[in-house]
């Protein structure tokens, strides 16, 4: 693909929904200039800045640490600042907001569930012995930190409710990264709620809606690995389930 | 964001198609590894009707015969398809449950596999052995 | 949220699903192959299947591979396009894995021929 002076295009494919003007969604081509080290997100600011400034979009910290720039590409759901051009050129490269999210414009989803569920498994520590600032720091050995240090890395992208069909289906379903955020805290030594969270997370909408797909490990950009966190919940309560049905004189 | 109603009114839905798990190759490789279950649930029952049929030897007999005819080679060809696809995403997905830390080292995911596989490759011996010494 | 009861039909089926796993290759080799041509000898198998050991082992590996393909067919179905059945899938599903197991436990016990 080459531009009249010569110089390499690359075409992008955009999701085009404005409620006040659409009543169904379209997809709109643009041809933007071809860079090895653009990223989807370096294409779409071009876009919006040189050639369709009502393309709408989130997106901040353009580096991979703030989860905002979440969207489908090529079916795929990704980080647009982590997206390289030259993995898919000469193809064009269809880029779409995240599934099984409500539209709100163009690539902008409501995200308001996954909000709601963060707070529904109490994602924050609740200390077991709290401690005020005179009593100095909580102690916590390197090994108790390497029990829940990979689930800390989320940074709530939701890339991993766009790849999960069972979310897809059943809204209901708390959902990857909730969950790995409930065990985050809930292998944390300093935290005192994870029987509250149990509650939550051993519910029929927490763990036992999953079906180990495995796509949102699969797409997780920083490899927190949800799947797992959700199967060794699974182990831990199908462990708790059977020990409260057959000796039912011990305590939870 | 508190969506208010008239924006909620305005929102896309966008529900998930009916040929959702043949879009990407994940997704296909996932439901044949849910369906795998049923065809090896069909091959149970054959099994069922070895031990059925074995205090009679004519009619034991007779089903060993059935073994021999190209239908039931296809379907075996079939199941083992199916079954090699349960016992390798079983195994791989193994590391993802057991999680096992020697202090702060956690223990190498292709460990936990390889224990598996290994077990696999016992467990297949034995049987392999029992079956020809009986 | 209460917790759920799911860990019932869970345990046998994650046992069922390991099982599959580690024996049903090795025993379609067997029943595929080595005994139809006549590799192995038909009357020890048979023998070898009259035996009380032995009937147990195929007992707990029908039975568990009911649960394991309940379970799994349980949400298969569904996100296949059958979603009107979800809510009754379970118990026709696990009915049947139930009655499957004790078909197969009579059968095993040699109680009915």
């Amino acid at each position: 693909m080459a531009s009249s002076t010569g110089e390499k295009t690359c075409t992008l494919e955009l999701f085009r929904y404005h409620p006040d003007q659409d009543r169904e969604p379209r997809f709109q081509s643009y041809e933007v200039p071809y860079r090895t080290d653009w990223v989807v997100l370096d294409a779409l600011n071009y876009i919006k800045g040189e050639l369709d400034g009502t393309v709408t979009y989130r997106w901040s910290c353009r580096m991979g640490v703030c989860g905002s720039c979440g969207m489908m590409v090529n079916g795929v759901p990704k980080l647009s600042c982590a997206t390289f051009l030259k993995d898919y050129y000469p193809a064009t490269i269809r880029v779409e907001p995240l599934s099984n999210f409500p539209v709100i414009r163009d690539m902008v989803v409501n995200f308001d569930d996954f909000m709601h569920k963060l707070t529904e498994v109490k994602a924050w520590m609740i200390p077991k012995e709290p401690r005020t600032l005179d009593e100095g720091a909580y102690i916590q050995s390197p090994g108790e930190l390497a029990e829940y240090k990979q689930y800390t890395m989320c940074i709530n992208c939701m890339l991993c409710y766009a790849a999960c069909p069972v979310y897809g289906h059943e809204p209901d379903f708390i959902g990857p990264a909730a969950i790995a955020l409930a065990q985050r805290y809930n292998k944390d030594s300093r935290d005192g709620a994870a029987a509250e969270r149990s509650d939550v997370i051993q519910s029929n909408e927490g763990v036992w809606e999953c079906t180990l797909v495995g796509e949102c490990s699969q797409v997780c950009p920083k490899h927190v690995d949800p799947a797992g966190a959700i199967q060794e919940a699974k182990l831990q309560g199908a462990q708790d389930w059977w020990k409260s049905v057959l000796m039912p004189w011990g305590k939870r | 964001m508190q969506a208010n109603s008239e924006q909620r009114k305005r929102e896309l839905v966008r529900p998930i198609p009916g040929n959702w798990w043949l879009r990407r190759r994940p997704y296909t490789v996932f439901m044949l590894r849910e369906l795998s279950a049923g065809f090896i649930a069909l091959y149970a029952i054959l099994l069922f009707r070895l031990m059925h049929r074995a205090p009679d030897q004519v009619n034991f007999g007779l089903l060993v015969d059935e073994l021999k005819g190209p239908t039931f080679i296809f379907l075996h060809l079939v199941v083992l398809g199916f079954a090699l696809l349960n016992t390798i995403t079983t195994f791989n997905l193994a590391p993802r449950v057991f999680k096992l830390y020697r202090g702060e080292e956690k223990v190498p995911e292709s460990l936990i596999a390889g224990a598996h596989y290994a077990a696999w490759i016992v467990a297949s011996i034995v049987l392999l052995v029992i079956a020809w010494r009986a | 949220m209460r917790r759920s009861n799911e860990p019932l039909w869970w345990v046998p089926f994650a046992g069922g699903m390991m099982i599959d796993a580690m024996v049903i290759p090795a025993l379609i080799v067997i029943t595929g192959i080595l005994l139809p041509f006549g590799i192995i000898d038909v009357e020890s198998i048979r023998q070898l299947l009259l035996h009380p050991l032995t009937r147990a082992a195929m007992f707990v590996i029908i039975s568990l591979t009911f649960f394991h393909a309940a379970h799994r067919l349980r949400f298969a179905l569904p996100d296949l396009g059958l979603r009107a059945l979800k809510p009754v899938l379970g118990f026709i599903l696990y009915g049947g894995a139930i009655l499957a197991t004790l078909v197969t436990g009579a059968i095993a016990l040699q109680i009915i021929q």
